[in-house]
């Protein structure tokens, strides 16, 4: 290996211009204190020549792809190999929107047996998939004479899922439909939940057989429990507009921020029910529908999903593709800020079909009560306007008896689920 | 302002400057030592133009925030052109201060010039630094001494430098492994 990567910096070719060129000019002009001037820039100059490292470093510092969720910290760490005794090295990776760097200025290191490891905080605080800058790592040999340039290490490709807050609610999920799950039926089965005691009937099993009350009324008497079984929920994420700035996770909240984080709390809690929980985004090019499922794979997927909305990427979807794929019976959250007149449509005609609907409202409340995102009298105006009709929606949806919740974090949803599972158990007609 | 640090922004919030203990620090090492020059020069020189001060103390400032760039060799040429020109007889005591504040800029100038600006740095980095530059301070303060007596004899710099050669030499034979 050679020393070819590396180059002078600055400070030596100072060091040598100044130290040689004061030493000479003493000399000419015969004049002592030149001498004296020049030394230490010339004492220096040499040690740093002397100092020349022969050694290319190497650098091992991490790439590729990596998921983690919205405001959790991860370490990128970068190792140089071969830096020159009492040499440094510089590593800074640049920051970017929704990326915390600690520390942001980058950070020098010694090396410790020709070994120098540097590490830099990252924090992402808004949920998506980015591509975060390559970071620039440099070394230094002890008397910062020479310096080598690493080349760009790969960058970090980050998944950053949505911030999942759980949700501590005990109601139950209305319509229960399948076969397993936390649910309790509203038909007697195979369950945990005691329902009643009656007679033995053929095909009884026998450790259902309740002893104290056979021998009580001289009869065979069984426990019989309610049937466990799971709810089919679809989280329908109106990603048309985002309304509002976003900060973060600790900043201001968008629209799109309030929605995908609700979304995603909702499926976890949903899933963690053993229930089957589906996604569809409306307003999104690339992702749409992600079919239902339980399970934590489940769970990855849906996040994933959520990670990837980019709102605004697509309109004038048809109204009824919301239905697609949803029978009576299906519990149907809409995540929505209510601003598109289609998002209205959607939810009446989910309802004419028999799917219990709840809309969640993901407008921040102080744009609902502000003058809006506009700038100019005209925009506030328009805005003001659109928030007096969407009041009127709002209004109106309740009167037909569909939730409409103000999303104001997880326990918002646990009232609704128990009156939905209340209606649930009334009939009435739909139309097919 | 977090800390012990204060970020200057404009009205439309962009950066300006960061006040913190390492900056201001940054600047006494790098300024401080060509304030030392002038007021050496004043005193070898005290009938000489003001002007060259201010000079120096502006390609100082320059320096401070571009330390990895040729400013800090123009602030040092500057200044060692101002001293050759104004003081033709110097005596001993500000050579001796005019060297070493040569030695402190140049090391303070280097250092900042490490890695990228406003890093943070290990204060093992730090230590380093000094003890390297302790002994050629001490060495050019030997030699400043050996210069400060030999005035008034005949010595031609020819031989300081051959001493000095010779000084340099033994060092390196010794540390040598």
């Amino acid at each position: 290996m050679s020393g070819v990567a590396w180059h002078p910096t600055h400070a030596h070719l100072r060091a040598v211009t100044l130290g040689f060129g004061l030493l000479l000019v003493g000399i000419v002009l015969g004049r002592i204190d030149l001498v004296v001037l020049a030394t230490p820039l010339l004492l220096v100059a040499l040690a740093g020549a002397g100092s020349r490292p022969r050694v290319v470093p190497v650098l091992r510092a991490p790439g590729g792809s990596l998921a983690v969720h919205e405001g959790e910290d991860l370490l990128w760490t970068a190792t140089v190999e071969g830096v020159p005794p009492g040499g440094t090295v510089a590593a800074l990776h640049p920051g970017q929107r929704w990326l915390e760097v600690q520390p942001e200025d980058g950070l020098l290191v010694p090396e410790d047996d020709g070994v120098a490891t540097t590490e830099i905080g990252l924090r992402p605080v808004r949920w998506g998939r980015r591509t975060l800058g390559a970071p620039a790592v440099a070394g230094y040999d002890a008397w910062s004479a020479w310096r080598w340039v690493a080349d760009r290490p790969a960058p970090l490709r980050l998944t950053v899922l949505p911030s999942k807050e759980q949700v501590d609610t005990t109601a139950p999920a209305p319509h229960p439909h399948g076969l397993v799950g936390q649910e309790r039926a509203g038909r007697p089965g195979e369950g945990t939940e005691f329902a009643k005691v009656r007679p033995f009937e053929p095909g009884d099993r026998l450790r259902r057989i309740h002893w104290a009350t056979s021998a009580r009324t001289g009869t065979l008497h069984v426990t019989a429990t309610h049937a466990d079984e799971d709810a089919h929920v679809v989280l329908l994420v109106d990603a048309v507009n985002d309304v509002g700035a976003s900060g973060g996770i600790l900043g201001d909240r968008s629209s799109m921020d309030l929605a995908v984080r609700a979304a995603a709390v909702l499926a976890e809690h949903f899933l963690r029910r053993g229930d089957r929980v589906g996604l569809r985004v409306f307003g999104d090019w690339r992702v749409s529908f992600l079919p239902s499922s339980s399970g934590r794979h489940q769970l990855r997927r849906l996040l994933d999903t959520l990670a990837l909305v980019e709102p605004g990427t697509a309109r004038g979807e048809d109204a009824l593709a919301a239905r697609q794929g949803l029978g009576a019976g299906t519990l149907a959250l809409l995540l929505s800020p209510l601003i598109e007149p289609a998002s209205t449509q959607q939810v009446a005609m989910l309802t004419s079909a028999g799917i219990d609907v709840v809309v969640v409202d993901t407008l921040p409340p102080e744009l609902a009560g502000g003058d809006g995102p506009g700038s100019t009298p005209e925009d506030r105006l328009a805005w003001r306007l659109r928030m007096l009709q969407r009041r009127v929606e709002r209004d109106r949806m309740a009167s037909l008896g569909i939730p409409v919740i103000t999303w104001a974090g997880p326990h918002s949803i646990d009232r609704v689920l128990r009156d939905l599972a209340r209606r649930s158990s009334t009939p009435r007609m739909v139309r097919r | 302002m977090s800390g012990l640090e204060l970020t200057l922004r404009d009205r439309r919030g962009r950066w300006v400057a960061t006040l913190s203990p390492a900056a201001v620090g940054r600047w006494l090492t790098i300024v401080g030592p060509m304030l030392a020059v002038v007021a050496a020069v004043a005193t070898a020189a005290p009938d000489g133009p003001w002007w060259p001060a201010v000079v120096v103390a502006l390609l100082a400032l320059g320096s401070a925030e571009l330390p990895d760039s040729p400013a800090p060799l123009l602030t040092l040429g500057v200044a060692a052109s101002w001293w050759v020109v104004v003081a033709p007889d110097p005596s001993g005591g500000p050579v001796l201060v005019v060297a070493v504040a040569f030695l402190v800029f140049h090391t303070a100038t280097g250092y900042a010039a490490v890695g990228p600006p406003r890093r943070t740095a290990d204060r093992r980095v730090v230590r380093g630094v000094v003890a390297r530059t302790t002994p050629i301070g001490a060495a050019t303060l030997a030699v400043g001494v050996l210069a400060i007596a030999a005035e008034g004899a005949d010595v031609v710099p020819g031989a300081v430098v051959v001493a000095l050669l010779a000084l340099a030499a033994l060092a390196r034979l010794t540390t040598r492994q």
